[in-house]
């Protein structure tokens, strides 16, 4: 019996050594893509150019090239596919589905309708940079982010109300209103835009595309506050997210106060989640793909889950704005449009295996 | 000792779910709570693990009102086993482990993976340690969940329906542990059970409800065949096998 228990004693300590390994390696992964994407461009860098201008001895050239064109758009890749992610990782485990994502459930249509109408009715801008040819006064950006967090938490509000109106709207139901809730943000921005001027639809089209390169080092420091303290919450809680696991009764029993942790966290998922759309942007599918590529290596065990899925959406992000940036380069792509070619097959292949099990 | 005084409970404010029920729930015992479906077996339960909040009359554990406690304390003090659970794709040694929660501060423990291992060799679980709570058995899924509840170290056991959809041998081997656990580790236990005989056989204390109300609480003497012809609305004849008791329905048409 004694080695028996000192066996699956090991065989735990292995798979949690399994799970940091993973967490390490994604980690590194996520290092290299990132000076990888450092230094390919318009102008391509060598990787040691790169390192040498990251540690300040750089030439002027690459200087301006890596400080303020690349590093900025990487980091706020980083840190949106780390926001997206952890708040998708956290919407699944919290509202018992596995397709919750920001961009699933209608906040992030919400959050864009709201900046939509912060940029045409009261006036705010937006940085915008890169290749398009769009430069709009930044009036008052605050506005947006403002507008975004109201209606994306407008959206949240509404799912919450459905989950407790009808508790028997399961997985599928809850993506429909969230489809249902998409379609009426998207009218009401199409609404905003048909009576606009031509300065503010390019605006509002251009950053509805999803563009990392509009995040300036001030807006890339409130990402990184924000992402900080919704990682700390989110970490803290991270027994709390497996007991939910279990069910709701079981998981009150086990001393969690359920009520408060899905209104909490919902409230952070859907503000960080404004707030990283009102910068960048709509980016689907990062907080849907990427918590469930993870659970591949680290399984459900929200200690692990929620940082691996930080550092997963963060390459995730990356990737697809280097990809978007290069593939028909000069020319940058939205990385919102890529997103969604990588995302919506793997929604589809959820959803089937999601039908299977019913 | 839990005391349940005077207890009253509504969803709506309109119609009562548990109207006035008073019982306790004793170290060492089992009380089995039997009545009609819908009569308010599962709420009364939730109640007393704070689970919904009674609006009117009191629950204390040993003289302390529940409602003083805070969530974790009382989850080190009372482990609830609710009637559905869900197989999730979770491993059954994590799955018992998360019983710890109440304890945990930062990361578990040794003592908590102590505590795990010894449950699973009590439970007889170890070679289930490494599967998935989705590959399992009702019958192993029960043991799993009765496992968790166990490594809370609760004074107190509250299970609904433990023994649903379980085979014969399964309920047997379930109660006989819950018995067990109730003796040896003074536990007491309060347990929504449908099978009368089962009830009989294993518990030692009894909450028959009718109308969201008590009808009659106290030990076997009150299983009565007027009692349960009240509670149920069943016919039945009341034979006593080797000391005890064993109810059969009578042979009665039912117009459905």
């Amino acid at each position: 019996m004694a080695r028996d228990s000192h066996d699956y004693l090991q065989t735990y300590d292995s798979r949690i050594a399994k799970k940091k390994t993973a967490f390490v390696l994604t980690l590194l992964l996520t290092l290299l893509a990132a000076i990888f994407a450092l230094s390919l461009g318009s102008i391509n860098l060598s990787w040691g150019e790169v390192l040498r201008t990251l540690l300040g001895s750089g030439e002027a050239a690459s200087n301006t090239v890596i400080w303020d064109i690349r590093l900025p758009r990487i980091v706020a890749a980083i840190l949106v596919g780390a926001i997206l992610a952890t708040s998708g990782a956290v919407m699944q485990c919290v509202l018992n589905n596995p397709l919750a994502s920001a961009s699933t459930l209608g906040v992030s249509q919400g959050a864009a309708f709201g900046a939509a109408l912060g940029i045409i009715v009261f006036g705010g801008g937006v940085i915008s940079s890169g290749s398009a040819n769009v430069a709009v006064e930044v009036n008052n950006p605050y506005i947006v982010t403002l507008c975004a967090f109201i209606f994306g938490s407008l959206s949240t509000l509404i799912i919450l109300a459905l989950t407790r109106l009808k508790k028997t709207l399961g997985p599928s139901g809850l993506i429909l209103a969230g489809v249902a809730l998409s379609s009426l943000f998207t009218g009401g921005s199409t609404l905003l835009q048909y009576f606009a001027d031509e300065t503010k639809i390019s605006a509002v089209v251009f950053w509805t595309f999803g563009n990392l390169g509009s995040a300036g080092w001030g807006e890339i420091l409130i990402l990184a506050i924000v992402f900080a303290l919704s990682f700390c919450y989110f970490m803290l809680n991270r027994w709390n997210y497996n007991a939910m696991r279990s069910g709701i009764d079981t998981a009150q029993s086990l001393g969690v106060n359920t009520k408060a942790l899905l209104l909490i966290s919902m409230t952070i998922c859907s503000l960080t989640a404004a707030i990283a759309v009102s910068f960048v942007g709509i980016i689907s599918f990062v907080g849907l793909v990427a918590p469930h590529m993870m659970r591949k290596f680290v399984g459900d065990d929200y200690r692990f889950l929620i940082p691996c899925s930080a550092i997963g959406g963060a390459l995730l992000l990356i990737i697809a704005d280097t990809f978007a940036r290069l593939v028909i380069s000069p020319v940058v792509l939205p990385v919102g449009a890529i997103t969604a070619f990588l995302g919506a097959p793997v929604f589809l292949i959820l959803l089937l295996k999601g039908a299977a099990r019913e | 000792m839990i005391n349940i005084d005077s207890l009253s409970f509504s969803f709506d404010h309109a119609h009562l779910v548990l109207d006035n029920v008073s019982c306790r729930i004793e170290p060492q015992h089992c009380l089995a709570i039997l009545g009609n479906n819908g009569v308010g077996k599962s709420t009364l339960l939730k109640c007393i693990n704070r689970i919904y909040h009674a609006q009117q009359g009191s629950i204390t554990i040993n003289d302390t009102d529940i409602d003083t406690l805070s969530k974790k304390e009382l989850a080190k003090q009372i482990a609830y086993v609710p009637q559905n659970s869900l197989a999730t794709h979770t491993m059954v040694f994590d799955a018992v482990l998360l019983g710890r929660k109440p304890y945990i501060q930062w990361d578990i423990s040794k003592q908590d993976k102590n505590i795990v291992t010894d449950l699973l060799e009590k439970f007889a679980l170890t070679a289930y340690a490494s599967r998935y709570l989705n590959e399992l058995s009702g019958g192993e899924m029960q043991k799993v969940v009765l496992a968790r509840a166990m490594a809370q170290q609760p004074q107190f056991l509250l299970l609904d329906e433990p023994t649903n959809n379980l085979d014969p041998r399964n309920q047997h081997e379930i109660l006989q542990y819950v018995q067990e656990l109730a003796h040896k580790q003074q536990i007491g236990v309060a347990i929504v059970l449908h099978d009368l005989n089962l009830a009989l056989r294993y518990c030692d204390r009894f909450l028959l409800m009718k109308n969201s109300t008590v009808y009659a609480y106290g030990s076997a003497e009150i299983i009565t065949a007027a009692a349960i012809n009240e509670v149920y609305g069943l016919q039945v004849e009341i034979i006593e096998h080797r000391d005890t008791k064993l109810i059969v329905p009578c042979d009665t048409k039912y117009n459905i």
